[in-house]
């Protein structure tokens, strides 16, 4: 039995994959600068120096020049005669073999993508090598208007969206620049500059209700990518105190939480960063009767409140 | 060039090592011991206990990398390790340049958590590289290359998971609603079982290659339904939940789809029949749209919700 153990940055294990890369790439070609080397392969020219020079002392006892990779460095060149059995690459990788899939499969489950095109094939081929191809699935959901957003995005359409902001719990209209539409963590987002709060803000795609052309276009530019699957507190969100049952220890886990304390009779009591009141509101009647809000003490009733809103749809 | 790296007499680099390891096991006619290994390998050190741990480490470094080194038990009982060139190399792949290419912007457009992709094309092939915006982002966790590794070897998978440990028989993976899952054959439970690969807690061992046989028909798409109040926890009990018109599209999505309607208002409302077998899950989705949905029957169900309401509301 071997263990594989959690994926750590082993520089070895890097460094000998890369090496067992780089000498067929040579071998292939006969020769090649370093500089040619450092681009392909992710390096700095001094890395490759470094990574050739090891591999010039490889090979099979007793060394004759027929079993010793034999490296000839001239200028910025180097010229390789490699033994035979180093001129194929080894096999890829668990981690490599499903990080390529993953990326292959994941592009493909993106609404319109070519079932039958190029991405498609080459993953049927390295599915058969790898033993595996429909073995491992990416699903991605597909909202009503992400179609009509990507398309404003590519075009640099400014559009108007009709939206319904979760925190809030409120629908509202608003002119946007969707600078860009991706996916992550299981949800579609639009990033987008929102004409009315002058900010680029990220957008749900599947709560977007209904998008509207303008006639406007606006400027590309360039955002950094985002990472929007967790909510991230910022200086001026509020900060509320919730007492806990023990079946709640959940919400520690779930949500971006600023202190957790055990009390004595087992109950927790949570410091939470929230995103909006109807998130808490949400959170408290998951939990359930006995969480309730310690801080700020005006928001004290606000499990309560969040009830009889609720329990008026049942009467 | 510049000045040539200071060579350090004596030292042998462990890259050099596993190097000369991989060719030498590549090489050999039959499989040979770690005696026979320190004999033509420079690098390991002398002291017979140290030597066997330094060598256990490059052994393990190898695996991980997926260098298959195979130990086999020759005839005085001793171990004695071979790399099979069948099991070795990469076999062609014959990507054409519009593969190549496609391939390459994958990994570009989707972003992996911890930075792999890239380096999986090392040994592919060359396409010209494109600066493309990203388009999605995969959470990739620990335990998913051993998990897959399992799948592809037929090897039986153990892990600690809610405190207990497992062991599956890997079928298939799948990421849906942003998880990766597992799905295969529980050994313990002789049952079919899925997990989720973000609550696997610690290492994933994985056991000898050929192990089991998957079901032909198995398709990880097909495994579990999508909704986690439809998981499978308790004997699935229709629910009728009238959901209003701003949430009644992604409600019946949720719900699997048109098929869950069974009302619509001229407001654009619905009313949805849901099969709940988790009603925890179910709990926690319909709370989620707040005072824009409650249960509308059978009466068993609509009234623990009031109660839960009623006590909460004092």
């Amino acid at each position: 039995m071997s263990v594989t153990r959690a994926r750590r940055i082993t520089d070895y294990g890097t460094r000998l994959r890369r090496l067992l890369a780089i000498i067929p790439w040579i071998a292939a070609r006969k020769a090649a600068t370093f500089e040619e080397i450092a681009i392909r392969f992710g390096l700095t020219v001094a890395e490759v120096e470094n990574e050739l020079l090891l591999a010039a002392c490889c090979g099979l006892p007793p060394y004759s020049p027929d079993r010793l990779i034999e490296l000839i460095v001239d200028e910025d060149r180097v010229t390789a005669d490699v033994p035979e059995y180093f001129r194929r690459p080894p096999r890829l990788s668990a981690a490599d073999g499903f990080a390529l899939l993953a990326a292959g499969k994941a592009l493909l489950a993106v609404p319109g993508s070519d079932p039958s095109g190029p991405l498609a094939r080459a993953m049927d081929k390295l599915g058969g090598v790898l033993g595996v191809g429909d073995r491992v699935a990416v699903e991605l959901d597909a909202p009503e208007h992400l179609d009509a957003l990507r398309a404003a995005a590519a075009a640099h359409d400014t559009v108007e969206i009709d939206y319904y902001s979760a925190s809030r719990d409120e629908a509202t209209t608003r002119r946007v620049d969707p600078l860009l539409v991706f996916t992550d963590a299981g949800h579609w987002y639009v990033d987008g500059y929102c004409h009315r709060t002058d900010a680029v803000l990220h957008f749900r795609v599947d709560r977007v209700s209904a998008v509207r052309p303008t006639g406007d276009s606006f400027e590309p530019r360039t955002v950094d990518v985002p990472k929007v699957g967790v909510f991230h507190p910022g200086p001026d969100t509020p900060v509320v105190t919730v007492e806990l049952p023990k079946r709640g220890a959940w919400v520690a886990e779930t949500y971006p939480v600023e202190g957790v304390r055990e009390l004595k009779n087992g109950r927790l009591r949570v410091q939470l960063a929230i995103s909006g009141p109807a998130f808490l509101e949400r959170l408290l009647l998951r939990v359930g009767p006995t969480a309730k809000v310690v801080e700020p003490k005006e928001m004290a009733e606000i499990a309560q409140q969040a009830a009889r809103k609720v329990l008026a749809r049942y009467s | 060039m510049g000045a040539p790296p200071p060579i350090v007499v004596g030292v042998v680099d462990r890259l050099e090592r596993l190097t000369n390891l991989i060719a030498l096991l590549l090489n050999a006619a039959r499989p040979i011991t770690l005696d026979e290994i320190v004999m033509s390998i420079e690098g390991y050190p002398k002291e017979p206990e140290t030597r066997r741990q330094a060598f256990e480490r490059d052994k393990r470094l190898l695996r991980d990398e997926g260098v298959p080194v195979e130990t086999v038990h020759v005839d005085d009982g001793k171990a004695a390790y071979r790399i099979s060139s069948d099991e070795y190399y990469l076999p062609p792949l014959d990507l054409s340049e519009d593969e190549l290419v496609a391939l390459n912007l994958a990994v570009a457009a989707v972003h992996l958590e911890g930075g792999r992709g890239s380096e999986a094309l090392w040994s592919l092939g060359d396409a010209p590289a494109e600066a493309l915006p990203p388009l999605a982002a995969l959470p990739v966790i620990d335990a998913l290359p051993a998990l897959f590794d399992g799948c592809r070897r037929r090897a039986a998978v153990s892990f600690s998971y809610r405190g207990q440990t497992r062991t599956l028989e890997p079928w298939g993976m799948f990421f849906r609603e942003g998880f990766w899952y597992v799905a295969g054959r529980d050994v313990d439970r002789s049952e079919e079982r899925v997990f989720r690969a973000d609550r696997i807690q610690g290492d994933v061992t994985v056991g000898p290659p050929a192990a089991f046989d998957r079901p032909e028909t198995f398709d990880p798409q097909q495994v579990m339904p999508e909704q986690a109040f439809r998981m499978a926890m308790v004997e699935p009990t229709l629910v009728d939940v009238e959901v209003d018109a701003p949430h009644a599209a992604a409600a019946t999505a949720d719900a699997g789809g048109e098929e869950a309607v069974i009302d619509r208002r001229p407001d654009g409302g619905v009313t949805l029949r849901i099969a709940v077998a988790n009603p925890d899950a179910f709990r926690s989705w319909i709370f989620g749209f707040l005072d824009h949905a409650h249960v509308v029957a059978p009466p068993a169900v609509r009234t623990r919700f009031v109660k839960w309401l009623e006590t909460m509301a004092q």
